[in-house]
């Protein structure tokens, strides 16, 4: 059964592994093609799991690069989305290792100042929550995040920031499909409880 | 079932629920509860509430100029087969001896690596690469050459010694001539890959979780007979500190792409005498000769390129998998060959995806020590451990099986088995007694 989510990225997917192509034997404009169609997710995706906004282009780039070099081997078996996913996080993880541990420190003290610098890109946006301002959840869902361990925001972040299915997150980080459940109601219990004066109903319903 | 009972089976489901992964039994059941219980109506929600506010956050567009930065830095990183393990195998290009160097050096010297600083570890192994990727046979060259002005604590054995520390290199007489950069050069190319082919394994190693790294490592130097090594504190090893000038170096001239250097580097390096890897530890008893088999290029290209080609593995045939690389390790391509193409060791590479995966568990196997390997697969079959082990290792997008064969050597027994023996000190268990390598 396939996540909803993972619909919705697969139509934009079908032409990805022909710029691949392209792009392995250094073409560059399928290279910015290709930037250009999933450079705010990947950037989406690298700056929430590494904790680092501050980072967030330079992480991309390297993302990117990666794209460049691997593009080559790319096994046309394998999604194109487990394929592209994996070498972000590859590049997410690695920057979060890096950082010392006050480093982290420093950046979440500068996250969450973020602004809603692009619109929203979700194709079939479901309609406005009765929801504080944004920027203010956006503050508060970065701090949130970086209460859970790496494996556990990756998960949560491809299923519900990516829409990608569980087969599909499975593949990307290494584990069983069922791991990835048990691992998204951790990850959901956890944000709810760090959120939850933006999950709970004001109203308070019953 | 009690309410409650009832309350937290519907909670524990609802994360399947609102991804629409029930069986609509089960979600007509769910329903039917969160209509009755205003507990959990209001828990579920909260969490759709949440779900839609998380996915409805605005992304940022990445800064104008990153795309073009990106192409930048790509194009200028030699070529996008850099990291092509797989292909630069297959093609040929790769430096001879490489993959017969990296079985050398993989976990065997990898706890030494562990004790330097990054930027030092990738030099060593670009040392180490460069001194084994000449344009000789794959037999790395024996480094019986006098060791003047090494300090070394005792006499460094025989010519295959290749476990310890380097010393003697100093400050050797190092080319360092600002020599223009210039397009990268086969030469060039061929030894940036098979340091990459080292780096890829001992970053592997560097990221396992420090609890499961030391005993793993300590099996493997079992393996070797190497029980002083294995039994040494897991830190505070002095990396030869002459060392480091020459490595930053390389590392240098390694970040800098800068080919011209970076040959002229390698050059120097290969006419220094190496003093011999002498064991950190420094045990007063003689180590046992390191018994390698020998490939040819040719011949490993031919496992490392069967590897690559498997379709992407199940856990009741990992054993087969293992059996593989002992084959291979024992120095039997025939037999690797043929296990490699069976369904099984194609259903294992299929389950074990990742290459990380396979590569870890290989690498235990490798050493013969079960209740490793059991500890890493979880002992009681199970996925625990070893996802611990693997969760956070960032996905290793050099080129999939290939690499898997150079972890680790050793024999494997008779792996896998229900109950693990209770881990024997020093040694490895009898079913390591391996056969004599081919040489």
């Amino acid at each position: 059964m396939r996540g909803s989510g993972a619909e919705r990225l697969r139509p934009a997917l079908g032409d990805d592994d022909a710029l691949v192509a392209r792009i392995a034997v250094g073409d560059e404009a399928a290279f910015r093609e290709l930037a250009q169609r999933h450079g705010a997710r990947l950037r989406d995706y690298v700056r929430h799991v590494s904790g680092d906004a501050a980072a967030a282009d330079d992480l991309l780039q390297e993302v990117l690069v990666r794209v460049f070099r691997a593009a080559p081997q790319r096994d046309v078996a394998q999604p194109f989305a487990v394929w592209l996913y994996c070498l972000a996080r590859h590049v997410a993880v690695s920057h979060l290792r890096q950082r010392d541990a006050r480093g982290r420190l420093l950046q979440a003290l500068a996250a969450g100042s973020h602004a809603l610098l692009a619109r929203f890109q979700r194709r079939e946006a479901p309609p406005p929550l009765r929801m504080v301002a944004d920027q203010e959840f956006a503050a508060a869902f970065d701090s949130a995040l970086r209460t859970l361990p790496e494996e556990f925001r990756s998960v949560f972040l491809l299923r519900q920031r990516e829409g990608l299915s569980y087969e599909e997150i499975a593949a990307i980080v290494g584990i069983p499909a069922k791991t990835v459940s048990t691992r998204l109601v951790r990850a959901r219990e956890k944000l709810r409880r760090e959120l939850a004066a933006f999950a709970d109903d004001p109203r308070s319903s019953p | 079932m009690t309410d409650r009972d009832r309350c937290a089976s519907v909670q524990a489901v609802t994360t399947l629920w609102l991804d629409r992964r029930l069986s609509a039994a089960a979600r007509a059941d769910v329903e039917r509860h969160v209509r009755e219980c205003a507990d959990c109506r209001a828990e579920y929600r909260a969490q759709a509430r949440l779900a839609q506010a998380v996915a409805q956050l605005p992304r940022e567009a990445p800064a104008a100029d990153v795309v073009a930065r990106a192409w930048r830095a790509a194009r200028g990183a030699s070529s996008p087969a850099l990291p092509n393990f797989a292909g630069s195998f297959r093609a040929g290009r790769i430096a001879r001896g490489a993959a017969a160097a990296a079985v050398l050096l993989t976990t065997a010297l990898g706890g030494y690596w562990l004790g330097l600083e990054r930027g030092a570890r990738r030099a060593v192994a670009e040392f180490v690469v460069a001194e084994r990727t000449g344009d000789g046979p794959v037999t790395p060259a024996p480094h019986d050459a006098p060791t003047p002005a090494a300090p070394a604590p005792h006499e460094a054995p025989a010519p295959s010694a290749e476990l310890g520390t380097l010393r003697d290199v100093g400050e050797a007489p190092v080319a360092d001539e600002a020599a223009p950069s210039r397009e990268p050069t086969d030469a060039s190319l061929a030894y940036r890959r098979a340091a990459h082919l080292v780096l890829a394994d001992l970053a592997t190693i560097d990221r396992i979780e420090p609890a499961l790294r030391q005993p793993l490592l300590a099996a493997q130097m079992r393996a070797f007979g190497l029980d002083a090594w294995a039994a040494r504190p897991a830190s505070g090893d002095d990396p030869d500190a002459s060392l480091l000038p020459l490595l930053r170096q390389l590392d240098g001239a390694l970040t800098a792409k800068d080919d011209a250097r970076l040959l002229s580097l390698q050059s120097s390096l290969r006419a220094t005498p190496i003093a011999t890897f002498a064991p950190i530890a420094a045990p007063d008893r003689p180590r046992a000769p390191l018994e390698v088999p020998r490939f040819s290029h040719d011949e490993a290209s031919a496992v490392a390129a069967t590897f690559t080609e498997l379709p992407p593995p199940d856990r009741a045939s990992l054993a087969e998998l293992l059996e593989a690389k002992e084959s291979f390790v024992r120095g039997d391509l025939d037999a690797t060959l043929e296990r490699v193409r069976t369904e099984a060791t194609q259903r294992t590479t299929q389950r074990f995806g990742s290459s990380y995966r396979t590569m870890v568990v290989l690498s235990a196997g490798a050493t013969g020590d079960r209740a490793l390997v059991e500890s890493l697969l979880g002992g009681d079959g199970g996925d625990g451990a070893l996802e611990q082990l693997l969760r956070d290792l960032p996905w290793l997008e050099l080129g999939g099986g290939s690499i898997s064969v150079q972890f680790g050597f050793g024999t494997l027994g008779e792996w896998p088995r229900r109950k693990p023996e209770p881990p024997q000190e020093g040694r490895v268990p009898p079913a390591k007694e391996r056969s004599p390598p081919r040489r």
